[in-house]
Order: C-alpha cells, then structure tokens, then sequence
C-alpha cells in the first residue's frame, strides 16, 4: 500500500525534476540562514565567554584565528575556570546559590504542580461534574482563564500577603507562587494526555476487580506517563526562566538565576566576558534537557493543538 | 458494584487544583480590587483611607499611559504577526524529507528554552550594542554609521527580541501538525494531480486552523505581559508596556493604590484582547 503511494509519489513528481534541484537549494538555503539567526546569538554568548578585552572591542568572531586563541577570563570573574575552580571566590559562592535556589524552584514547583494537576485533569478527562451551575467545561474554563490574569495583578497582594505571612525572599514562597503559575498548564497538557486513552481499558480492570485508584495506577499511570513526563518538563522550563516574580519577591537569600542574570545590566563599564559566562551558565541545564528529552518537550508543547 | 465508593471518592480528584486555584487566584484579585480603592502608598504611610476612583483616574490620566497601551499592543500585534507567518514558512520548509530533520528541529527551536533575561542582555550588549555589537561591527563594514537600537528603535528592537524567542514556537506547533497530516490524503491528492497552490489552500490550510489558533492564544497571553525584555533592556520609559507601568507605579513609586488601579486596567485590556481574538478565530477551538 504504501509503497504504491511512493510510486504515485515518484511518476507525479518527474515533470518537475529540474525544477526540483534549484527547490532543493532554495530549501537548504533559507533553513540555513534561520539556523544561522536561531543559533549565532548562543553562539556569540557562549564564544564571548571565552574573550579578552581585544576581541570583544575588535569583533572577533571565530574562535582559534588570529588574536581570539581563548580564554578563560569570564569564567575565572565567576570562580569557574579550571585555575580557581578550586580557591575560595564569593563570585562562584554568589552563583552556585543562585543556581541551587533555582534549581530547588524548578523542580519543587512542577512536582507540585503534577501532584494536584494530573488527579484533576483526570477527573475532568472522566467523570462529568456538576458543582451547581458548574460542569466540566466551565471548570475547564476556570483553569484556563487562570492563565489570562497578568502577573502585574497578582504582584501587589503576593508582596502584601507574602509580607504577612513571612514569606517574602523565601524558596517555598516562590515555589508556592510557581506551582500557581504552571497548574493551568499541567492540568491542560495531562488533559489531553488522558482523553487519548480509551475508558475501556479501566473497565476492563476494574471487571477483573482493581478499583478506581486501582486502575489509575496500574493502568492509566503507566500510559499517561510520556505526557505527565512532558507537562513536568514544560514546567520545569517555564519556572527555570521565570523573573518578573522571582525580581518582585525575592531581595537576598532566595534570588534566582534569572534575577542574578539581569542585575548584570545597568552599569557603565560592563564586563562582557563574565556576563557572557554567567549566561552561558545560567541557560546550560536548559540546554542539557533539551537534548535529551526534546521529544517530551514536543509533546508538551503541541498538547491540544494538534488534534 | 464494589467500586461505586472509591469511584465517588475518585470524583474529588479535581477538588484540590480547584480549591488551590481559587483561593491562590480570588484571594489576591479581591485585594487587588480593594486596594484599588484605597489610598494606599507605602512612602506615606499616614495617609489612608478611600481613594474612590481617583486611582484609576490617576493611572488613566498619566501620560505614559496611552503609549504603554499601544506599546502592549503593537508588541502582541507585531510578534504573533512575524512568528506566526514566519512559522509557517518553516514550518513548511521543515516539512520536506531531507537530511539530518531531527538535529534541525531541535536546532530551530532552541531560542525558545533560553531564559529571557538573557536573551535581553545578549541582544542588548553583544549584538545591537551601538560601539561594540556585532550590528554595529557588520553596519562600520558597508559604511554606516552604526544605529543606536534601544534609543532609536526601542519597540522595534524589543520586537526584535520578542520574534526571536516565539518564532520557533510558532515553526514547531506548525510543523507537528503537518506532519500529523494524513499520508493517504497527500497520495490521494497527489494522484488527482492537485497542484501545490490549491492543495496548501484547501487540504494543508484548514488543517493547520487549529494549531495556528492555539499558537495565537498562547502568544497572546504570554506577549500581553512581556516584562523581562522590556526591563533587562531599559527601555521601560522609552517603549514600556501596561505591565511595565503598573511595575513602574508599584514598585518604583511604591503607589500599591494606583499600581492596583493599573493592573485591573491591565486585566481589562488583556480580557478584551481574547475575547476580540476568539470571536475572530476561536471557531476553531473547544476547549
């Protein structure tokens, strides 16, 4: 069947064939150029984190030709080059804290957030509800309309409660924060993670005598889980980059990466090697889980968009 | 049935997310719309008391206040527009079979994973910087004085920026749905000799009406409240938009009243910007 369509394929396509080559490098061209404008600022981040003074006045672009041979001038102002990685610098103390609270949030938060959000998305994907006027697609609704509401608005009353309540320039006030933040997220990814699979398969346990948790376990679990495993991810990325919560909350002991990243601006002589480092820095863990787990982040992203 | 207990049990399951939600949701808007009202401004704390809707009225009047609209609009406007047609044509480009497509993806959607405050501070100092920016380097090459981005172009070069990052994003839900579409209508259509201009417009275009709708939305809503760009790149008073002002009144002015004020303004504004949007467009999505 399929290797009759390739012929229909094939036979439709050969009038064409001149015309194919020069589509060929129209293609390759302008994927090119937008793999070129994509990559070259990571590029030119990372590159510069290795620069001298000369080489950042002069423009160097490649690295290894003429003056630009390397060097490790950013990382050594971050405590991170091989020659001081191993003496005392408040820098690097300064970061690792900063990575390490960021860390802890973007982790916290998600799992959090997976907790409360799959069981309700799960409710919502099977059950019909009725809290008075209210039925799936008004709570749905809810959940969504969640994400419409600016952070400006919530901004004033979390600096007011969070005072209260001492939670101000805290970890777990930022990760209470997040989870608030990804919840309509998880909750819409997960929904659609669970109306792929079909009811029977439950009943189908529950004949064979599991009961309702019995059969969420054992049987939706293990198929929802490349959706759950891509809402965390999605999440974790969401709360990695978060700022302007993370600026507005946080003073001293819970800044973030982010925070640290943007307090680099605003003076006048700025060192580009040591902001480039702290950059490169604070985007590689993205990097690392973007290669490895691209597919999950697919998933999450084109969660219901896709049909 | 033995399961008709735990089954009711297992109806709760979206208690906790709606309670969680509401409470983290209600409880700050109802202080929002209470200190809206109040004089409230922690410079002066002796001064208290209701405020009416002098507030609002305030933030309306500012002067900054119906460029910040039209920056937040021109800035959604503008984005969605370059990364939605932009993402199409990737989208489209990426879709045909050839070597090395996985790397590629995954190469094309990296400025989505890269945290926006250091997006800003690159763009910012290592690529539009007016003395030793690479713009600037590439401008002295042909012989033009280099340009000024943030002082000259400062909604431009946060746009810029902005493209940047949700283009990909765009180019990525465009293109999974593509290759979502059918293998046997592609034959089918092939077969019948459809031509490529009119199989794009009535087999690949109302295919991809969902997923362009959804790329919509969801820029919508995060480009509505861009903040770390417009901050880390300090353009706020050159190209600030709503969020900006309302951080600029509450945090830098410390007026909580009138900063409330502002971000019910702002909640207005980005209610009637969805429910414009899914008139126009929404058609093509239940939830």
């Amino acid at each position: 069947m399929s290797g009759l369509g390739m012929d229909s394929h094939q036979v439709s396509r050969q009038p064409w064939n001149w015309s194919r080559m020069t589509g060929r490098v129209l293609i390759y061209s302008a994927l090119l150029s937008w793999a070129f404008i994509c990559l070259f600022p990571i590029f030119w981040t990372v590159s510069t984190s290795f620069k001298t003074a000369v080489n950042v006045t002069q423009g160097d672009i490649l690295p290894f030709v003429g003056r630009f041979q390397g060097d490790w001038k950013g990382w050594r102002a971050l405590g991170l080059s091989p020659d001081t990685i191993f003496q005392i610098s408040t820098v690097r103390d300064e970061f690792m804290l900063r990575f390490a609270n960021s860390l802890i949030v973007s982790i916290g938060a998600p799992i959090l957030a997976v907790l409360i959000g799959a069981p309700a998305a799960y409710g919502l994907s099977r059950f019909q509800y009725k809290f008075g006027p209210w039925r799936n697609k008004d709570i749905s609704f809810f959940f969504l309309s969640q994400l419409l509401l600016p952070p400006v608005v919530l901004a004033m009353p979390f600096l007011v409660l969070y005072k209260e309540l001492a939670l101000l320039d805290s970890v777990i006030g930022l990760i209470l924060i997040y989870t608030l933040m990804v919840l309509p997220i998880v909750i819409w990814i997960m929904r659609d993670q669970f109306d792929t699979i079909p009811i029977e398969l439950e009943q189908a346990a529950m004949v064979d005598g599991c009961g309702v948790w019995g059969a969420f376990i054992r049987i939706v679990m293990p198929i929802a889980l490349p959706g759950m495993v891509a809402a965390f991810i999605l999440a974790v990325i969401l709360c990695w980059n978060e700022y302007f919560f993370a600026a507005l909350l946080t003073s001293t002991s819970a800044k973030t990466l982010p925070v640290m990243v943007a307090s680099q601006t605003g003076s006048q002589g700025i060192s580009w090697w040591t902001m480039a480092a702290l950059a490169t820095g604070a985007i590689a863990p993205l990097v690392v889980i973007g290669v490895f787990l691209e597919r999950y982040i697919v998933k999450g992203l084109t969660a219901g968009a896709v049909k | 049935m033995a399961t008709r207990h735990s089954q009711s049990l297992a109806r709760w399951a979206v208690a906790p997310a709606v309670i969680v939600l509401f409470l983290w949701m209600i409880v700050p808007l109802v202080m929002t719309i209470y200190f809206s009202f109040l004089r409230y401004n922690l410079l002066n704390p002796e001064i208290g008391g209701w405020a009416g809707l002098s507030n609002y009225y305030y933030f309306i009047t500012d002067e900054s206040f119906p460029g910040a609209v039209l920056n937040t609009l021109i800035l959604v406007a503008s984005v969605i527009a370059v990364s939605v047609l932009g993402g199409l044509g990737l989208a489209l480009l990426l879709d045909q079979p050839f070597w090395g497509r996985g790397i590629v993806r995954l190469l094309v959607i990296s400025p989505f994973f890269i945290m926006p405050t250091v997006s800003a501070l690159v763009w910012k100092n290592l690529l539009m910087n007016p003395i030793y920016g690479l713009f600037a380097y590439l401008q002295e090459l042909v012989g033009i004085t280099p340009l000024d981005w943030f002082a000259k172009l400062p909604l431009l070069s946060v746009a810029i920026i902005a493209s940047w990052q949700w283009l990909p994003f765009a180019a990525l839900i465009i293109l999974t749905a593509l290759q979502s579409l059918d293998e046997e209508q592609k034959d089918a259509s092939a077969m019948d000799g459809a031509k490529a201009l009119p199989y794009f417009r009535y087999i690949v275009l109302p295919h991809l009406a969902r997923p362009i709708t959804v790329v919509i939305l969801i820029e919508t809503i995060f480009l509505l409240n861009i903040f770390a760009e417009i901050y880390v790149t300090s353009v706020g008073g050159l190209a600030g938009n709503l969020t900006y002002l309302v951080y600029f009144q509450g945090l830098l002015n410390f007026d909580i009243g009138e900063a409330s004020a502002g971000g019910l303004i702002a909640v207005v504004l980005a209610n009637l910007v969805s429910i414009f949007l899914v008139r126009i467009i929404g058609r093509n999505l239940e939830i």
